[in-house]
């Protein structure tokens, strides 16, 4: 099956994590929907890197991606008004976690001589896309710095988890995608729950709710698809038990 | 408080001290089956743990100025890492029943020669069971370790506290306090997956020869780190000076 190169998913990715970030930053709080496919192109270029045997674990570049891309966001909101100057919020965003994100690619494969390919396009994608994540989950929590490690390290077990849980003999981009999907529903769901416990009114925000409703939906529809393709990808193995070689 | 220049230069030579010190921890993933030497985890996630709880300790002295944040940096990741390295040796010495033992050290291939333990002198050849590259943690490389985590615990309180004096003009000090953290974090992880590249998963601190690609870190931490500071810097004086709103 041909795989979805790393180019054609961030592009979509940047597309689609600015038009969440807008569409958050203009009150609409459902286009956090819109930052699932960053995820999906972070998760994939994890994948890209982890898949050569880097000598540390895929946890490794999954901390180290999101803290590039997840440092940037939290610092420029220091600066950049998330909430009223969206726009430009994001665009400084992913400009610096571009530049480290790239720059720390070259120096592992110039310097360090890591000789893996596309190591720096790898490093950049998953910097910007943690980035955008971030932003996007920075508009919706608003500036409570107590939450930023919380934020953190959600999206960092979001982007790691999906090529640590399905590497091993017959990985595909396919099903790693799809947990991925999954697994940024779940985030985005969680995110909702605390962004209604974080407004303390008595009755929640509906744009809370929105967003806690529409991941729910999608962590459904996306883990009933995940199981199917699981199901599918074993379906040699599952009736007998005997080697596929055996039928 | 500290000018913004300093605290950019601070930035960077803590970034680079973090760095450095991956090398110094003695580290390996297969080191829980006590298959190899060290603490059983890659090297970058058991620098990125020890640094942050150098910054935690940092975090509870921050209005007693730079020396004392520094030692307690320093101080709290020694400390989180010798515990690491106690509990270790416990669970390999009693559960498991390995000695610590250098692998590099009992095959002669230790940076200074010879198949003793540099400071204790204890035979080191022998004691390793066969097929592994020896287990546990032995006395030098608990000595490498501490080093390693004073140098990255010193090296993320010094980030933490550059941090907190740039942006603290900018906002409240709860708020700088929790800001210079979490960033600190960031370049603590930053810089500590870079030398995990040159390590290849896998290190006994500085009495393995890995120690001389040390040159490749520097240089990688060095030039990230710059990056890193000037963006701090930059946003920092846009948002004390009002610049963006």
């Amino acid at each position: 099956m041909k795989e979805i190169q790393i180019h054609t998913l961030f592009g979509a990715a940047l597309l689609s994590g600015i038009a969440g970030i807008l569409l958050i930053g203009h009150g609409i709080s459902i286009g956090i929907v819109f930052l699932w496919l960053p995820f999906l192109s972070a998760a994939n270029s994890i994948r890209g890197m982890a898949m050569y045997g880097l000598g540390t674990g895929n946890a490794s570049i999954g901390y180290w991606g999101t803290a590039v891309g997840a440092t940037s966001a939290f610092v420029v909101s220091l600066s950049v008004s998330c909430r009223s100057t969206p726009l430009l919020y994001v665009a400084a965003v992913v400009a610096i976690s571009l530049v480290i994100g790239l720059a720390t690619g070259i120096l592992a494969d110039k310097v360090i001589r890591m000789r893996i390919p596309r190591i720096e396009l790898n490093s950049a994608v998953i910097a910007m896309s943690t980035a955008m994540i971030t932003a996007g989950s920075l508009l919706i929590l608003g500036s409570d710095y107590g939450l930023y490690p919380f934020i953190y390290i959600i999206i960092t077990l979001a982007v790691l988890h999906p090529y640590n849980a399905s590497t091993g003999a017959g990985e595909n981009q396919k099903r790693t995608l799809l947990l991925a999907l999954v697994e940024a529903c779940m985030t985005t769901l969680v995110i909702g729950i605390v962004a209604m416990l974080a407004s303390r009114s008595s009755i929640p925000v509906s744009g809370d709710v929105a967003i806690v409703a529409a991941s729910a939906c999608g962590l459904v529809i996306a883990v009933v698809a995940w199981y199917r393709l699981v199901k599918s990808d074993i379906y040699e193995i599952r009736w007998t038990g005997y080697p596929p070689a055996e039928h | 408080m500290i000018d913004p220049v300093t605290a950019t230069i601070m930035i960077i030579a803590g970034g680079v001290l973090v760095g450095v010190c991956v090398h110094f921890i003695p580290a390996s993933a297969t080191g829980a089956m006590a298959a190899a030497t060290g603490i059983a985890t890659g090297p970058s996630m058991l620098s990125a743990g020890a640094g942050l709880a150098g910054i935690y300790a940092a975090a509870y002295s921050i209005d007693s100025g730079l020396a004392p944040v520094i030692i307690s940096g320093a101080v709290g990741s020694a400390l989180m890492l010798l515990i690491t390295i106690l509990c270790g040796n416990i669970v390999l010495a009693f559960g498991i029943g390995t000695p610590p033992v250098s692998g590099q050290t009992a095959s002669g291939k230790s940076t200074f020669g010879g198949t003793k333990d540099i400071i204790t002198g204890f035979e080191q050849e022998g004691y390793r069971s066969p097929g592994t590259d020896g287990h546990g943690m032995p006395f030098q490389t608990v000595v490498s370790g501490t080093i390693g985590a004073l140098m990255g615990g010193a090296g993320g309180a010094l980030v933490f506290y550059a941090v907190y004096s740039m942006t603290l003009p900018a906002i409240s000090t709860e708020n700088a306090v929790a800001l210079a953290g979490i960033v600190a974090a960031g370049v603590f992880l930053i810089n500590s997956v870079l030398p995990a590249y040159v390590l290849v998963g896998k290190t006994e601190g500085m009495f393995d020869m890995k120690i001389r690609s040390m040159h490749r870190t520097f240089i990688s931490c060095l030039v990230t780190s710059s990056i890193v500071a000037c963006v701090i810097y930059a946003i920092s004086w846009l948002a004390v000076s009002g610049v963006v709103a």
